[in-house]
């Protein structure tokens, strides 16, 4: 896919990621968007379109929720889409709006995600129990972590890895975030602390996992020529990818995100990347567990296979001296996760770190392309975006 | 019960606690504890939302603080006699309608309450009836209905 004509974010915004918040999702929607806005001294008046990202209706407890969170993003009167592929969403809507104006319907378009998990009793994992098979795994009691466990076992086992060598991500990620003020989950934690929290389904520990929070975050996208007019440092959207493998994840092999690399190798292509290795300064890699953040660096093809951990060892994913900075938003894992909202909030972090704005989180050596992928769906969609800056 | 083989029964087992919001809370409060509806409005678009909002979704300004008093009587816009009840049965005919309280630019759906040989209908002056000031519980329900003046 070659783009019609050439795409930039201009402008981005985000709330606090908490864990009860007391404004309603609309409140939250509403006040990144509006923040967004303001970022780029644009009025609502300027926005021609508005793409909308959340996940399931369960978590807000609100059937057509798309609809529901329309005008709070800015959709009155407006052009508007809502789209949902679970926690790819974050990623997934940016794309989605860069379509909008890539295509040439439009000038301008505002991509905001929001998530209320909060609202969900007893917990957000109720809903997800209904994505297992009726028949085949339903009647055998299974959660969600099922999954994850056995994906970070076959992980583990095939490339003859150990949960200390997995565990420095959360380490990473939480410190990360101690810079983020939008962060729930920001800690000064050391590799002892996550070794030694809770086994909640052996091999993930308590601290390898994301929290639930709600939170909104969004960018505008502008056409390269109304870009120029906003901003003069519009941060070019240079390659997007998604893609989907199979729902029946037991039949995928789950040591390797081959819907992960499936999807980078589509936005790479575009963006005109040959040595991914070399030409990408930062990933936002999406890092709900610990081992997903290895396991997407491996999928975006920025390491060997299995090799990631090896990578994360030697420093080349730390933010002030790695040579690739992983996450240096603080991820999943230490910002939070409210489902969309946290894939948007990779894309916020790319959008600061090449404007030179990322304030102490800010990556040295001006950085000038990077990555930013989310995971979700039934485990099975890769969503990407690169940037780049001149 | 089906048999297994052929169907099993199953749930989404979830359960919801909505927040009324920093603008439903303004809103909610006002009724329960003064009787009183409150709104807030939007000097820019010179438009009044009620129940309160945070921001105007016209031109997206923040316009929680900007509280403005409504009602409390309104005009009938629209009026229904149902029916039916939620699940669908037979039930003693009710009065449901669209309400425009004076001064707000939005409307409210409530009960709509006739009156001997007095059928509500469009355009038709109405108040709001409410529950006892110990009964009210921070609900649109601490309003009864709606009634013809
Ligand atoms: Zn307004």
């Amino acid at each position: 896919m070659k783009p019609y004509r050439k795409v930039a974010i201009v402008g981005a915004g985000i709330t606090k990621f908490i864990h009860k918040a007391k404004e309603t999702p609309k409140e939250l929607a509403w006040a990144a968007a509006k923040m967004t806005l303001e970022s780029c001294n644009m009025k609502l008046s300027d926005v021609d379109a508005v793409v909308h990202g959340t996940a399931p209706d369960a978590f807000d407890g609100v059937h057509m929720k798309g609809e529901y969170l329309a005008e709070a993003s800015g959709g009155w009167n407006k052009p508007y889409l809502r789209c949902y592929v679970g926690g790819g969403t974050g990623v997934f809507a940016p794309a989605q709006a860069w379509l909008h104006i890539a295509s040439g319907a439009f000038d301008t378009c505002l991509a905001v995600c929001e998530e209320k998990m909060s609202n969900c009793q007893p917990h957000p994992q109720g809903a997800f129990l209904t994505i297992f098979d009726n028949f085949l795994e339903r009647p055998l009691k299974p959660n969600l972590l099922w999954i994850f466990s056995l994906e970070m076992n076959r992980y583990m086992s095939t490339y003859g890895l150990k949960i200390e060598d997995i565990a420095p991500v959360s380490v990473k990620n939480k410190n990360n975030a101690l810079d983020h003020p939008s962060a729930q989950a920001a800690e000064p934690v050391t590799l002892q602390d996550v070794l030694n929290s809770e086994i909640m389904a052996w091999p993930v520990h308590r601290l390898m996992v994301s929290p639930t929070s709600d939170g909104a975050a969004a960018v505008l996208l502008a056409s390269e020529e109304k870009a120029r007019q906003i901003t003069d440092k519009p941060v070019w959207i240079e390659g997007v990818g998604w893609n989907l493998d199979t729902a029946y994840w037991t039949n995928r092999d789950l040591c390797y995100p081959q819907y992960v690399e499936k999807a980078v190798r589509m936005a790479y292509e575009m963006a005109d990347i040959k040595e991914p290795k070399k030409e990408i300064h930062i990933a936002e890699p999406y890092d709900p567990f610990a081992y997903k953040e290895l396991h997407h660096m491996e999928g975006l093809l920025l390491c060997d296979k299995g090799k990631a951990p090896e990578d994360l060892a030697l420093g080349r994913f730390d933010r002030q001296k790695g040579s690739l900075p992983a996450c240096p938003s603080g991820g999943l894992l230490g910002v939070g996760n409210p489902i969309a909202a946290a894939g948007m909030m990779k894309v916020c972090e790319l959008f600061w770190q090449l404007r030179g704005e990322a304030g102490k989180r800010q990556v040295p050596g001006q950085p000038k392309k990077a990555v930013a992928q989310a995971w979700g769906d039934l485990m099975q969609v890769g969503t990407v975006l690169v940037c780049g800056v001149n | 019960m089906p048999a297994a083989i052929t169907r099993v029964k199953g749930k989404i087992p979830i359960e919801n606690s909505y927040t009324s919001g920093l603008a439903g809370e303004k809103t909610l409060k006002a009724i329960k504890e003064h009787g009183e509806f409150i709104g807030t409005s939007c000097p820019t678009c010179n438009w009044t939302y009620f129940p309160a909002r945070m921001f105007c979704e016209r031109c997206f300004s923040r316009i929680l603080e900007n509280d403005k008093s409504v009602g409390p009587e309104g005009t009938l816009e629209a009026v229904s006699l149902v029916n039916i009840d939620q699940s669908g049965k037979k039930t003693k005919p009710y009065y449901v309608g669209l309400i425009k309280l004076d001064k707000a630019d939005t409307k409210l759906l409530h009960h709509i309450k006739g009156a001997k040989g007095l059928v509500p209908r469009p355009g038709a002056r109405v108040r709001p009836v409410f529950n006892s000031p110990d009964k009210r519980r921070g609900s649109i329900t601490d309003i009864l209905a709606f009634e013809l003046v």
